[in-house]
């Protein structure tokens, strides 16, 4: 009797478990739907749900603007219409689990000691406590990078975001030596890292795959806010990895920005929680912004383990 | 004492067995209306189960952005006439002044799960300033060099290479005073 | 000027005899090649011959197995090695342009050796370019997508243009000279009389001629001051257009002219040593030059020390946290060796030492000359690589590598053969053609100024 009910109840749980993950999947593919109805290509593609699902759709009903073949080159350097990408990073919710930077490096298919995010620990002053700083590209509104660039290879687009061109990069590497963040990585042509971009280059079984690659040798790479999965309304790989929700993503003209868990209205937050932006002195203009490390989660814990050692 | 122990939880059991599978299946129905009221919007979300208003259940409000639903308050239990109602902020931006407005219920003990949406022009018209992006600048793409920045480097350019250009020249003239001799 | 005037009266008073001495004299380095120049070529060409394979081999193998470079130091020696390069072009602006325009006649057998430098390292340091760039098949890109706003564009503009006037002021006094050569030189291949007939342009060195070639030189003259002041100016530009504290000065190009100033007179008093003492050339390039070159060398010494002290001295006064790390890392950190031996052999040295007249003899300041030159390419590598050691976000959890750059073996041979280049184009120039510029000297003694010649 009391096992029947036991396996009953496991049976309900798992119907509940079952259907509420139809009712987010619904709602996932409801949200990537179009105002008007498109057309059915017949052609699928792969979404990705709130609760981490896959979920195959037509790829009509999928919003996309830049970065698909069917673009212009003129128009992936407008970016995608209508949006303005910004960040907010928590401070208070950053423990340097890491888990942003190989998320990050899964999906753009690049391998340590070459990290687009960086987390540093920083510490004002002695009196101060230290605290986790997670670094990448600010996608500056007045950028520095894109001002020294010789052959507009590295540009504003539209949408916020400071996208490269890797066809058309000649690797001054003025760009790195311009970025006051050091944001910028180089691809030298690490043997391993070659032989992995072949290898891993289509790989799209990363559900945080970004179709944006890794830069070609002898070209600069950096952040690029995984602009492929922002037009399709999905969250950044390093937003969806990090599990403390620290990086808070949205769309400055839609006033919000989530980590996927929690969703903000972008200017209350940033002047409710003190926000800043890095080195503001100096005129860039970040896109993104930090909330000061109060109010914390959990202490500081400084890391007694070195991660890029190896060249 | 103890026999009657185990009748007692024996019959509890099934009794919340049968509630469960019972309560399964009920559906709510979540009927969305916008209105003004004195120039607020308010928004009320109607939960009707098998055709009867239902009460005291919380209903969650939340409008569509682009990664997620930015959620309108806290959750509201519905009155005694099934009716939760919302103010929704004046505020919300939207490209085309259309809001995306979800109600749902979720993980409700009786009701499980229940959603229902509506579009209403509610959203206060937000226009991309790209004013930084296409205007001529330094930082801009070679095609908007800033005018002054054309001009002088070519001048610049132009002077130099005129007075080159015009020292080859000399170099011929040499030659022909050369020859004409 | 007055030499427009009465000009085809002076070159007839000018004896034959004067004449043919000056030009035996002159064109002798032409007619025979010794074996120590053969061997001094070939050496040379080895070395450069090994760049060019060792730029195979970086192109090839990838620059992370080939070079030294990482992220955070992303311009190493190609870069530091341009700038001295360019440093080096500048000769034909202080060494000639401005000697020439200011009316010190002791400019006159040096100017020719001043152009040739100058052209031989532009076209170095133009290569040097090409070599930094991360993928040198893409270089027609900046001739397709160019942005006139960026600094490197303006390097490449400026480069080339200097380029081209250094070209023209070289050869353009050097009509006379081929002249010469084509009619007084017989025993040579035949295709090298020929190349003298086709350059001299039909020089006969009557009035009109000469009235025109000497316009011109005086226009390139005038031009190339500015032209190579906006070279200078650009490359340093290249860092302080960056948001970089160590970079970011209003005093950099200013700096970096003061620098080369400096280094084209080291440059001259070893060219001129060398050209002295291998081609008998002392009756030209006398004691009076290298006493000449010794006091320039004091006065550029001591506007490149007011230069650094600006550049040092005063952030390191306010020493503020965007300058501490690299300051003191120069002055008393792990560079600090480094630093102070090249402020010692580079500033103090040739601003003190050329105060005393024996030093300004020619082998003293020639061994001067060497360790200004010298601690000047260092000087480069100090402004270049340590700059970017020091980010506005602290370097962390990094491999090893990436902190401390240390050139390739493959990177430094690239470098010595762009040297090796510079020093191949001066050479061979030298046998081809004279390398004192037989009518300049000519026109001095016509003018009554002796002691070019013979200054005891």
């Amino acid at each position: 009797m009391e096992n029947e009910n036991n396996n009953s109840s496991r049976r309900n749980f798992l119907r509940l478990g079952a259907l509420g993950g139809i009712a987010l999947a619904g709602t996932a593919i409801a949200k990537a739907v179009t105002d008007e109805a498109p057309k059915e290509t017949g052609k699928k593609v792969k979404v990705l749900t709130a609760d981490g699902k896959l979920v195959e759709v037509d790829s009509s009903h999928v919003e996309h603007h830049a970065m698909n073949d069917n673009y212009t080159s003129e128009e992936i350097r407008q970016g995608v219409k209508g949006k303005k990408f910004i960040r907010v990073i928590d401070l208070g919710k950053c423990a340097n689990e890491r888990k942003c930077i190989e998320g990050c490096q899964t999906a753009h298919n690049y391998i340590a000691p070459v990290e687009y995010i960086k987390v540093k620990k920083m510490q004002n002053s002695e009196l101060e406590s230290p605290y986790w700083f997670p670094t990448m590209c600010y996608h500056c509104d007045n950028p520095p990078c894109t001002k020294v660039c010789p052959v507009d290879a590295t540009f504003k687009r539209e949408d916020g975001i400071v996208a490269m061109d890797y066809d058309r990069c000649i690797g001054c590497k003025f760009c790195m030596a311009a970025c006051p963040y050091s944001a910028r990585t180089f691809n030298f042509g690490k043997p391993e890292q070659l032989k992995f971009t072949e290898e891993h280059g289509n790989d799209t079984s990363d559900p945080n795959h970004c179709r944006t690659p890794y830069a070609q040798e002898g070209t600069v790479a950096k952040c690029d806010f995984c602009t492929d999965r922002s037009e399709k309304g999905l969250l950044p790989a390093c937003v969806v990895e990090c599990p403390n929700g620290a990086i808070l993503h949205g769309d400055e003209l839609e006033d919000v920005v989530t980590n996927g868990e929690d969703t903000f209205r972008l200017k209350k937050l940033l002047q409710d929680r003190g926000a800043y932006r890095q080195f503001e002195e100096l005129g860039t203009k970040p896109r993104v912004y930090y909330l000061p490390p109060v109010a914390r989660n959990f202490p500081f814990e400084d890391a007694t383990e070195a991660h890029n050692t190896k060249d | 004492m103890k026999n009657c122990n185990w009748f007692m939880v024996t019959c509890f059991m099934l009794l919340f067995s049968m509630a469960t599978s019972f309560a399964q299946d009920k559906e709510a129905k979540i009927t969305l209306t916008f209105e003004k009221v004195d120039s607020l919007n308010v928004c009320k979300a109607l939960v009707v189960s098998d055709g009867v208003p239902v009460k005291d259940v919380s209903v969650k409000l939340s409008v569509k952005r682009l990664y997620s639903n930015l959620p309108v308050g806290d959750a509201i239990a519905t009155d005694s006439t099934g009716v939760a109602t919302f103010e929704v902020p004046q505020d919300i931006p939207s490209r085309n002044g259309k809001l995306f407005i979800f109600a749902n219920i979720s993980d409700d003990e009786v009701y499980m799960n229940a959603e229902a949406s509506g579009e209403v022009n509610w959203g206060t018209v937000v226009v991309s300033d790209n004013s930084n992006v296409k205007e001529r600048s330094i930082s801009a793409g070679r095609n908007a060099a800033p005018i002054y920045f054309i001009v002088s480097s070519l001048l610049v350019i132009g002077l130099v290479w005129g007075f080159l250009i015009y020292a080859v020249l000399q170099v011929f003239k040499i030659k022909r005073l050369g020859s004409a001799n | 000027m007055s030499i427009d005037k009465a000009e085809s009266v002076k070159y007839e008073t000018f004896t034959q005899e004067e004449y043919m001495i000056m030009k035996d004299d002159l064109l002798r380095p032409i007619e025979k090649i010794g074996i120590g120049a053969k061997i001094w070529i070939g050496f040379l060409t080895a070395v450069f011959l090994a760049g060019v394979f060792a730029y195979y081999l970086q192109e090839t193998r990838g620059k992370y197995v080939t070079t030294g470079l990482r992220d955070y130091t992303t311009w190493g020696v190609y870069i530091s090695n341009f700038l001295f390069l360019v440093a080096l072009s500048l000769s034909s602006v202080f060494m000639s342009a401005i000697l020439r325009l200011t009316n010190f006649q002791w400019y006159r057998p040096l100017s020719r050796i001043a152009d040739v430098i100058s052209l031989s390292s532009i076209t170095m340091a133009g290569i040097c370019i090409m070599i930094s760039m991360g993928r040198a098949d893409r270089l027609h890109h900046l001739f397709i997508y160019g942005r006139i706003q960026s600094p490197i564009i303006w390097d490449i503009i400026v480069v080339a243009t200097y380029f081209v006037a250094c070209v023209l002021v070289l050869f353009i006094a050097l009509i006379p000279s081929l002249s010469t050569c084509k009619n007084h030189l017989h025993n040579l291949p035949k295709w090298q009389l020929k190349m003298y007939d086709i350059l001299s342009f039909g020089w006969e060195g009557n009035a009109e001629q000469w009235k025109v070639l000497k316009k011109t030189v005086l226009i390139l003259t005038v031009l190339i001051i500015p032209l190579g002041i906006a070279l200078r100016t650009v490359s340093a530009w290249l860092f302080s257009t960056t948001l970089r504290p160590e970079w970011d000065s209003t005093n950099f190009g200013a700096y970096f002219v003061s620098g080369s100033a400096l280094i084209t007179v080291a440059t001259m008093v070893i060219a001129v040593y060398a050209f002295r003492k291998i081609y008998n050339l002392e009756n030209y390039l006398t004691e009076m030059h290298f006493d000449k070159l010794g006091q320039a060398m004091v006065l550029m010494g001591f506007i490149y020390a007011y230069f650094n002290i600006n550049e040092y001295l005063v952030p390191a006064y306010k020493m503020s946290g965007l300058h501490e790390n690299h300051l003191l890392d120069l002055f008393v950190g792990e560079e600090a060796l480094f630093y102070w031996s090249v402020v010692f052999f580079g500033i103090a040295v040739p601003s003190i030492l050329p105060l005393f007249r024996k030093m300004r003899k020619p082998l003293p300041l020639s061994i001067i000359a060497l360790a200004v030159l010298i601690a000047g390419w260092f000087k480069f590598y100090l402004i270049v690589i340590p700059g970017q050691a020091h980010p506005l976000l602290p370097i962390q959890d990094v491999p090893e590598t990436w902190k401390h750059y240390t050139p390739s073996l493959i990177e430094l041979t690239i470098v010595a053969a762009t040297i090796a280049g510079t020093l191949l184009l001066v050479t061979v120039f030298s046998k081809f053609f004279p390398i004192i510029s037989v009518w300049e000297v000519a026109e001095g003694k016509l003018e009554g100024k002796e002691e070019i010649i013979n200054y005891k």
